[in-house]
This record gives C-alpha cells, structure tokens and sequence, in this order.
C-alpha cells in the first residue's frame, strides 16, 4: 500500500498537541488570579517567549487567560498616560482605558479561561487562538490543571515542517496567464 | 374619551415607562412607540413624518460629524494633560480645572464627546494621587448640564426649543449663557464645602507630581488646523445664521461637509462615528408626539396649566420652569422636552416675551442635575465610573445632585423674574 503524500489538512487534524509541543518547548507562565500586576510581569520577563499568561485559582485550576500584550499595555497606560490618552477617541476606548486604571490583580485584567487539552490536535488549538484573538494557549488536563503552553509559533512549525507545500509560502514561478514572464 | 385616543395615551405611557425604566433600549422604545402611533392609526404616516424635525436631526449630525473628526487629531488629549499640569497635584485645583473644561466643551459638543475629553484625564489624576473620583466626576456631570445649557447647540433640549421656537444661536447666548456662567461659579464656590472631606490626596503621591508631556500628543498637526478653521467658521456660522436666513442644522452640515472634504476623511469611518441610535431616537419621539397632539392630551395639559395660572405669564413660567426641573430629573429631558413644546407653543402664543420658553429650557437642562439618571451625560459618566471600580450609587449622587438641583433653581428662578417679569 503506497504511502500518502500528508496534506495540510490531514497534518493539522491528526497531530497532537502533546506532539507540537515537544518542537519549541515554551514553558507555561502560570499566576493566581489574586496575585498583582506586578508578580504576572516579573513572571512573564523570566518566561520571554510565553505571550499568554496562565490564571489559576488556589486549587491550580485554570480561571482566565492574560494576553502579555494587554499586560505591558496596562502598566504603561498607569504609567506613562500621555502616550495613550491621544489615541482615545471614541467612548468604548475611554472604557477600555477605564478598566485598564482599574486592574491591579492579575484576576482584574484577566479574559475567559481558553485552553487546549494535550490529545486535541492543532487544528482545534488553530481554531481556538483565532477565535480568542491569542497567540499561544495554556495546556490544560480535563481537570483545568496546566499542564504546559503552546503557541502559534509552534502550530506554524508544525504545518512548514511537514508539508513543504512551497507554493503557499514561496514566491510564485509559473507565470499567471497574460503575464509577462520577463517583468 | 374615545377608544382613539385612550390607545395612543396607552402607547405614549406605555414608551415613557419603557425608556424611564430601560426594560427596552431607549431608541427601541421610541421608534416602537412612534411606529405603533402610526400603525394603529391614531396618526396618519404623513403627519407622523411631517412632525420630525429635520433641523434637529441635521444639527445634532453634523455637529457629531464635526466632534468625531476632530476627536482624531489628539487635541483633547493634548487639552487634557496641559490642564492637568497646570492643575497641579492640588485636588480642588484639578475639579475646578475640570469642571471649566467640561462646561465649556459641553457648550459646543456633545456629551459623548465631552466625556471623551476630560473622563480619562479624570481617571488618570484620581488614580495618581491616590483619590476616588467621584468628586471630580460628580463635578463634570453638573458643570456638562449648566455648560450645555449655555448654548443652542449645547444640549438636546436647546436644539428641540431653538427649533420649535424660532429661537437662534445669539439668543440662547444672550439669554441662557449668562445664567450658565453664574451657575458654574456659584457651584465651583460650593464645591469646595460639598467635597470638602473628599478632596484629599495621598501626600506622597502629589509630591512632585506629574511629569506628562503633551507635546507628543497631537498626532495629525494638519488636520487639526484644518479642523479648527472649519470649527471656527462653523461657530461663526452659528452667531449669524439668523441673519444669513440659514436654519443651525444648515451651518452644521455645511461644515462637516466641509472639513469631511478638506481632511480628506472617508464618509465611511466619519460617519460610523456618528451617534445613529441617539438621531433615531429623535426620530421615534417625534412620531410618538405627533400621536400625542393628534389625540388632544397636548390641549388638555395646556388648558389645566392655564387653569392653575389663569394664563399669567409669571405664573405659567414659574410653574414650567419648576415642573420641568422636577420632571427631567425623573425622566430623560429629551422626551420630556419633545412632549412640552406643543404644550408651551399653545402657552407662549401671545405673550410679551420668551419667558415661558426659556423657562422649559432652565428646567430641563438643569433639572438633569438632579439624578444619576436625568440626563445622558449622567448615564455615560457613572457607567465610566462603574467600570474604573468607583461606581455613583444613585442614593450617592442624589445627596449632591440635589441640593445642586435646588441651589440652581432658586437661582434661575431670581433670573428668570429679574430677566423677563419684574
């Protein structure tokens, strides 16, 4: 029986998160949610490459997630206003800046728990990250415990590596119809 | 009473309730209120739609148009952080500061613009020096009443009267502007007294305080001087529209056309800034109070107002300005004033002077000052407040929101009889 060729459909829908993660190796950042802004900074600086933080309650059960962007934009906005206070120009950018003054736990800042459990596969992490807006995800056991972290790094990686589909990626060699080949 | 117009005095109840207690969106109310008037007849479509005035739909969109644009070039940041530092860290100093602002742009723009100019800077002093804001919120709240009282374009109520009454620009400057300023600084004086527990900073955090550079802050230097010429032309448009024969909605327009063209803005973001929901809103009213004359309640009111005064022009100003203060801090002033404007068109015709007219523009735009929930610029600061984590309770506001109310009243009311009865 011949071997098929994997399409990029069959690579994301048969790969394992527990498989993607063994590519990079980004370790979770994990707070609680009542710990402050500034514990989930100095724990997201010794982890640099996690771009989204991990919530947890007192039991280690995953609570919320925390974009590190929306983390650094809180610090500044608290710090530096002036940077930010031109860019308001609508009503639901004051709220937004409203709730930023008001974060000052990690439990303030923090959006609705999304994760990824380790036998779903990348597609579903794919899925996830899009609809979420994030750029990694926390892996979580059933029971809400993170076990680890996965980021669209490595979701990329896994696609590039197994399908070497280059004309998706690379600039086009056959000419479109009526093109002039020579420009 | 016949089964005509007990259906459209249920309808008109029925919608003043839904908006009173928000069981539906204000605009879903009005729109639904107005249409059912026409559906079940108690209007005919053409009077329904002949009774929306265009001039005040026109005049409150372009002005929206004008302050979204305008909002895009940094300027009310820029504005926000030089008041700022020129406040300093003292906390009495800042309400003052922010009080002016916020009256004088209240005269000019629109609530949600205004809030958009001094509600983060707001935010921003408070957390820095260590306070609630509420005292600086509650401020701006009354200071956006007694500024857009000063002004045709000020508040809604002033644009329905203006319309309604042939009244113009220079005549509500001349008229309300002078009471608004007496106000703003009678109240400044109180403020101090009223607050005086809660205008206190963290020592250590208003040391050495604020080192904010607004010189960044502008951040399209070109269109806000194409901005502000348009503005400024727009404003002047305004002080001789009358004279010009043009209605304010026209002046209006005619600039945010004008500085839509010139700062090259597509009409699609300029006009996704526009308050679509607030214009529909004017558009349900008008329809709901074309049902409401149609079924003789305008008359009857009129006539049991003339009952009480005998028709005195003293009389019947005093009880509109009273009854209307009392009533827009219960009730959304717009509605409010819509309903009254056929009511007083009955109860100023023949009288020597507009008294009665600007009776029912002091009352609803300062009454507004009395609840949390009297006017708009009410509901938008305290849902600010609500999400910075220093929510206004309606019993805390009221404990300020009144005596304001009461103080401002017996002031107008001396205003109001020195002006045009004694």
């Amino acid at each position: 029986m011949s071997q098929e060729r994997p399409t990029p459909e069959s690579i994301t829908q048969a790969t394992m998160i527990r498989d993607a993660d063994t590519i990079l190796r980004m370790e979770p950042v994990v707070v609680r949610a009542s710990d402050s802004l500034r514990t989930a900074a100095e724990r997201a600086v010794e982890n640099t490459g996690c771009r989204v933080i991990a919530v947890v309650d007192n039991e280690d059960r995953l609570v919320g997630v925390i974009r590190v962007h929306d983390l650094v934009d809180d610090i500044f906005q608290k710090i530096v206003p002036e940077e930010f206070l031109g860019a308001i120009t609508d009503l639901a950018a004051v709220m937004r800046y409203a709730g930023y003054l008001r974060a000052r736990t990690a439990g303030d800042l923090m959006q609705a728990p999304v994760s990824v459990r380790p036998d779903e596969t990348v597609r579903t992490a794919f899925e996830r990250m899009h609809v979420s807006g994030l750029n990694g995800l926390p892996i979580a056991e059933v029971d809400q415990r993170v076990v680890g972290y996965v980021d669209q790094l490595e979701l990329l990686v896994v696609w590039v590596q197994a399908t070497g589909a280059r004309g998706l990626l690379e600039p086009a060699d056959t000419p479109s119809p009526g093109e002039d080949p020579a420009r | 009473v016949t089964l005509e117009a007990a259906v459209g005095l249920a309808i008109f109840v029925v919608t003043y309730w839904a908006i009173a207690t928000e069981r539906l969106h204000k605009t879903l109310a009005a729109l639904a209120g107005g249409v059912a008037m026409v559906l079940l007849g108690i209007v005919s479509q053409d009077q329904a739609f002949a009774e929306i005035d265009l001039n005040v739909i026109f005049l409150l969109a372009g002005m929206m148009i004008l302050a979204g644009i305008i909002r895009k070039t940094g300027m009310f940041g820029w504005i926000a952080v030089r008041a700022a530092r020129f406040a300093g860290g003292e906390p009495y100093r800042i309400l003052v500061v922010l009080s002016v602002i916020t009256a004088v742009a209240s005269a000019f723009l629109d609530n949600v613009t205004t809030v958009v100019l001094v509600g983060p800077i707001t935010l921003f002093l408070a957390a820095r020096l260590g306070m609630n804001p509420f005292p600086f919120l509650v401020s701006e709240i009354i200071a956006s009443n007694i500024g857009g009282a000063a002004t045709l374009i000020g508040d809604p109520p002033n644009i329905l009267i203006g319309s309604a009454a042939d009244l113009d620009f220079g005549a509500f400057l001349l008229n309300m502007a002078p009471l608004s300023a007496i106000l703003l600084v009678v109240y400044l004086v109180a403020a101090r007294w009223l607050f005086r527990d809660l205008l206190v900073a963290d020592p250590e955090l208003s040391a050495g305080f604020l080192a904010l550079d607004e010189r960044t802050m502008i951040t399209h230097p070109a269109l806000l001087r194409r901005s502000l010429i348009v503005l400024g032309l727009t404003l002047g448009g305004f002080l001789v529209h009358g004279a010009l024969h043009l209605e304010p909605a026209t002046i209006a327009l005619a600039g945010a056309v004008v500085l839509m063209v010139v700062a090259r803005e597509s009409p699609d973001d300029v006009l996704r800034e526009v308050e679509w929901p607030t214009l529909f809103f004017f558009i349900g009213l008008f329809m709901l109070v074309a049902g409401v004359i149609e079924i003789g309640v305008i008359d009857a009111v009129a006539s049991a107002i003339m009952e009480v005064t005998g028709g005195a022009l003293v009389g019947t100003s005093l009880l509109v300005l009273w009854v209307s203060a009392g009533l827009s801090g219960i009730i959304d002033n717009i509605p409010y004033t819509a309903t009254m404007i056929p009511v007083v068109e009955q109860l100023a015709g023949g009288q020597p002077n507009d008294a009665i007219w600007w009776a029912l523009a002091i009352g609803a735009d300062l009454g507004g000052n009395a609840t949390i929930i009297g006017a708009s610029a009410n509901v938008i600061v305290a849902g600010l407040a609500a999400r910075e984590g220093h929510p206004i309770t309606f019993g805390a506001f009221l404990r300020y929101g009144l005596p304001v109310t009461v103080g401002s009243m017996l002031i107008a009311t001396v205003y109001v009889w020195i002006r045009y009865l004694a």
